[in-house]
């Protein structure tokens, strides 16, 4: 049995270096910006508890992770037992936008979720605080681009935040803990409360018992 | 001199940080040891010593002469890379970035592809400056320690130029190396020890223009040119799995160490747990930060991380980095105990099955580790890692052909930590040997450094495809298994017992197939390189396996004659489930845990049960059951610590225990 009481949800936040994962997080969890964050290397993960939907306390373990794409390959690590993932670009910086499709590509490789096609993700365009003359122009029309045709036609849902000026962040994290609990029950109801290879390798044995005790 | 006689005992407090009077004592005897001949064995073994005890090399001032020479520095006359003032304090960090690369004389190399993350980066460099009281250092030394002027915000942004200078140029100067995150942070302590204080005034930061201070550049970059080509080299290779061949080295020294911190370490692996504890790949990723930083980007304390850098100096190999975490593991092993919320007995069993691995992540990652480390506990950790270091040398660990020999001296020949970083070749002989690699002349072709890269990227990718091809196979194996689980469950619905019987012994036997496929695929490598002592000791364990096996067929065989006789007897009945109710705590063994704790007492109770029914009914075959087991129980199986419950698991039991051990 997983050890994982069903109101943690697991989110991992993905996106290119500096688009602000660690400032998201903390402006989420410790309602804090600092410009002074290091860079992150590795995965780290911090919690907190949040009442959702009527009254529904969960705890999101929040998971930042390394933005270099050659740490990309430590995913594999970390990703396990997600319910979202957040992918993450800076609004003023067109390539990490660009990004957004291969870092969705590259958490379903590695995470090797049940529900590839309706896995929950979420999309935030950060540092909206910055002038609007270092803006991505046209930012809505590519994003449209992106989200439509890229990302599997999917709509995944958008939030614009400022880490910085703590803008739409609470927002989207509420988003973010609705869809998770989502797949944790979808979760939940296919497999016992397990969503993974994983869970399912230890399944079988239980299997096996679960007929046993049947006579 | 009293400087030798000094140095081996005096600064080697088992507890706490040297007091005053020791230390300025110490700090003369570094002194005077760099004022010797730097050149000879005997300095650079004091330097060593004194780098390593208590406190390190106490200031920056001496740093920036000792860790030259422990890096093998020479001290050659000034070459044309240093020409000029490298300082530029106009305009921002990077709108005018090409008038300093000017200067700097590698304009005309193309940029180095990572300079975009190189400057992502630096805009979040010394961080560590904040932390002010780390940079007001002991009283004692006040002229020494100058930093706590330059953290105003124009210094750090001061810094922040040189730093980007400093990288870029290595990077364009060795434009075969790929840049890490964490790369910047051993930079800036490089930076940080090549400040010279200058004619510092209260209001430097009016006159920041005037240069009052400085910062020798060119030693800077002659130690990270050092340190990155003889020491992070392996970091720096294309495939980051090479970096994580380092990192595999701290479970393996833990499996030497402490059995418990190993196996709850194992329950973080994805590995380990998707093959239900069949194969442990090693893969410990938690102390990348520290490992490709050298701590620097995980304490937030600049005296500490600048004595943890003489330590590591000291023994000219990153390997002592893997041997530093693990001594942090043991010091803080009860805090990850209570961490991760273990309870005494089940930490004593060994049973950490079902530990969250998040929170076991948590617990051994350096954020928890390294958090508020006192000096106190930093000094224990240092004079652990100089213990463990001695007693166990990486070619003498029990697991080493399978780890170490493995990795390194198998598929990676040409990383740093078999030669320009070896901890077990004598220093010097590593400086001359590879003192090729590094060129004088900037833009020169670094033809050396090239080719070995090239070899190395070309080593850890025929690790990578060995390595995914052997995953690919467990997962296929275990989709096996999964399959023909599936089909015995589903088609042997209509006789219950019999289904259920056939699952257990199919699951259990198609484990042993999957174990012994396993153990075969894990040992043929084993085999080529291991000792005739070895392989003599395994024919010993192969004729005690193969009898049980024999013993194991005849008992299954006998059961399942009983059984079909027995099939519709009430009393029989009963028995079986009895079996599968008690038993079911025995079932789990088909998770092939090797750390399970079998429970036997039902299979004990079948045993007897049914010698007594065999007696009633079938005479005979009870009594030969009978016969069977003492037999066995007089046996040399049970005085090779078998017990008798074991025998029909026997075979499985004895190729997991092979298996691990």
């Amino acid at each position: 049995m997983s050890s994982r009481k069903k109101t943690l949800l697991k989110v991992i936040i993905l996106g290119d270096s500096g688009v602000g994962k660690t400032s998201l997080m903390q402006q989420f969890v410790n309602n804090k910006f600092s410009h002074q964050y290091k860079a992150t290397i590795g995965a780290d993960f911090l919690t907190k508890e949040i009442i959702i939907d009527n009254n529904k306390p969960v705890t999101l373990q929040i998971w930042d992770t390394a933005g270099q794409e050659r740490f990309q390959s430590l995913g594999v690590a970390f990703y396990r037992g997600a319910d979202c993932c957040v992918l993450c670009f800076d609004v003023t910086n067109e390539k990490s936008l660009n990004n957004l499709t291969s870092w969705k590509d590259e958490f379903l490789v590695q995470s090797n979720v049940s529900n590839p096609q309706d896995f929950p993700f979420i999309i935030i365009g950060n540092k909206i605080d910055v002038d609007d003359s270092k803006k991505i122009p046209s930012l809505q029309k590519k994003l449209h681009n992106i989200t439509h045709n890229q990302l599997g036609g999917l709509n995944y849902p958008v939030f614009e935040t400022s880490a910085k000026d703590s803008i739409n962040v609470e927002a989207a994290f509420e988003v973010i803990a609705k869809m998770a609990l989502q797949q944790e029950e979808l979760n939940a109801a296919s497999g016992g409360d397990v969503n993974d290879d994983y869970n399912d390798a230890i399944n079988i044995h239980l299997d096996g018992e679960s007929s046993g005790c049947g006579c | 001199m009293d400087s030798d006689t000094l140095g081996k005992s005096l600064y080697k407090n088992e507890e706490l940080p040297l007091n005053d009077n020791i230390r300025g004592l110490k700090a003369k005897a570094i002194r005077e040891a760099t004022q010797r001949n730097t050149n000879s064995d005997e300095i650079l073994e004091l330097l060593s010593e004194l780098s390593r005890s208590t406190d390190g090399l106490i200031n920056n001032e001496l740093r920036s002469k000792v860790w030259p020479v422990l890096l093998g520095i020479e001290d050659k006359t000034k070459s044309n890379t240093s020409e000029g003032s490298l300082l530029d304090t106009n305009g921002g960090l990077f709108t005018n970035a090409s008038p300093f690369l000017d200067e700097l004389n590698c304009i005309d190399l193309p940029p180095h592809k990572d300079e975009d993350q190189v400057k992502l980066d630096i805009q979040r460099s010394f961080t560590i400056l904040n932390h002010i009281q780390s940079l007001q250092h002991p009283p004692y030394f006040p002229s020494e320690n100058s930093y706590t002027t330059i953290v105003s915000p124009s210094d750090v942004q001061n810094l922040k130029k040189y730093l980007s200078n400093l990288i870029i140029k290595l990077l364009r100067k060795y434009p075969c190396l790929n840049y890490y995150q964490g790369y910047h942070d051993i930079a800036s302590v490089i930076l940080l020890v090549c400040y010279i204080p200058g004619n510092d005034t209260e209001d430097k930061e009016k006159t920041e223009n005037d240069n009052e201070y400085d910062i020798n550049e060119e030693l800077a970059f002659k130690i990270l040119e050092k340190i990155t080509l003889f020491h992070l080299r392996d970091y720096m290779v294309h495939d980051i799995a090479l970096s994580i061949d380092h990192l595999r080295l701290i479970p393996t020294l833990l499996e030497n160490l402490d059995i418990e911190l190993f196996e709850l370490i194992k329950q973080t692996s994805n590995c380990y747990v998707q093959s239900d504890g069949l194969y442990y790949d090693y893969k410990f990723y938690q102390g990348i930060s520290s490992i490709l930083t050298m701590f620097s980007h995980d304490l937030s304390n600049l005296t500490q991380i600048l004595t943890v850098w003489d330590f590591s100096l000291s023994y000219n190999s990153v390997l002592i980095n893997m041997y530093l975490y693990t001594s942090a593991l043991l010091i803080f092993k009860n805090r990850i105990f209570e961490k991760c919320n273990v309870e005494e007995q089940d930490r004593e069993d060994l049973d950490y099955e079902d530990i969250d691995s998040d929170l076991v992540h948590n617990a051994i990652s350096p954020t928890n580790l390294f958090d508020s480390l006192s000096d106190v506990d930093l000094i224990k950790i240092l004079n652990k890692t100089r213990n463990i270091v001695q007693d166990f040398p990486m070619d003498k660990l029990t697991n080493c052909a399978d780890t170490f020999a493995n990795w390194f001296s198998e598929y990676n020949k040409s990383s740093v930590l078999l030669n320009t970083s070896n901890l077990y070749i004598p220093k010097r002989e590593k400086f001359t040997k590879y003192r090729n690699l590094i060129i004088n002349t900037i833009g020169d072709d670094p033809i050396e450094l090239t080719k070995l890269v090239d070899l190395q990227d070309s080593e850890i990718s025929r690790q990578t495809s060995d390595d995914l091809a052997f995953q690919h196979k467990i997962l296929l194996q275990q989709e096996e298994l999964n399959n023909s689980i599936m089909t015995d469950t589903s088609a042997g619905q209509s006789d219950m017992f019999a289904s259920d019987t056939n699952t257990l012994h199919t699951s259990l036997s198609i484990h042993r197939i999957t174990s012994s496929m396993l153990f075969k695929k894990l040992f043929s490598r084993e085999d080529a390189n291991e000792d005739d002592k070895k392989v003599i000791r395994r024919r010993k364990d192969s004729w005690v396996s193969r009898n049980i096996y024999k013993i194991s067929i005849t008992i299954g065989f006998i059961g399942i004659l009983v059984h079909f006789l027995l099939k519709n007897n009430p009393q029989y009945q009963n028995l079986l489930s009895k079996l599968f109710n008690g038993g079911r705590n025995a079932i789990p063994i088909g998770k092939l845990s090797p750390l399970v704790i079998l429970n036997y007492e039902p299979i004990n109770t079948i045993t007897s049960e049914l010698s007594t029914i065999g007696d009633e009914i079938f005479g005979d075959i009870g009594n030969a059951f009978n016969e069977m087991f003492c037999f066995i129980k007089e046996s040399e199986m049970v005085n090779s610590g078998i017990s008798i419950g074991q025998v029909g698991l026997g075979n499985l039991k004895n190729t997991i225990y092979g298996f691990t051990t």
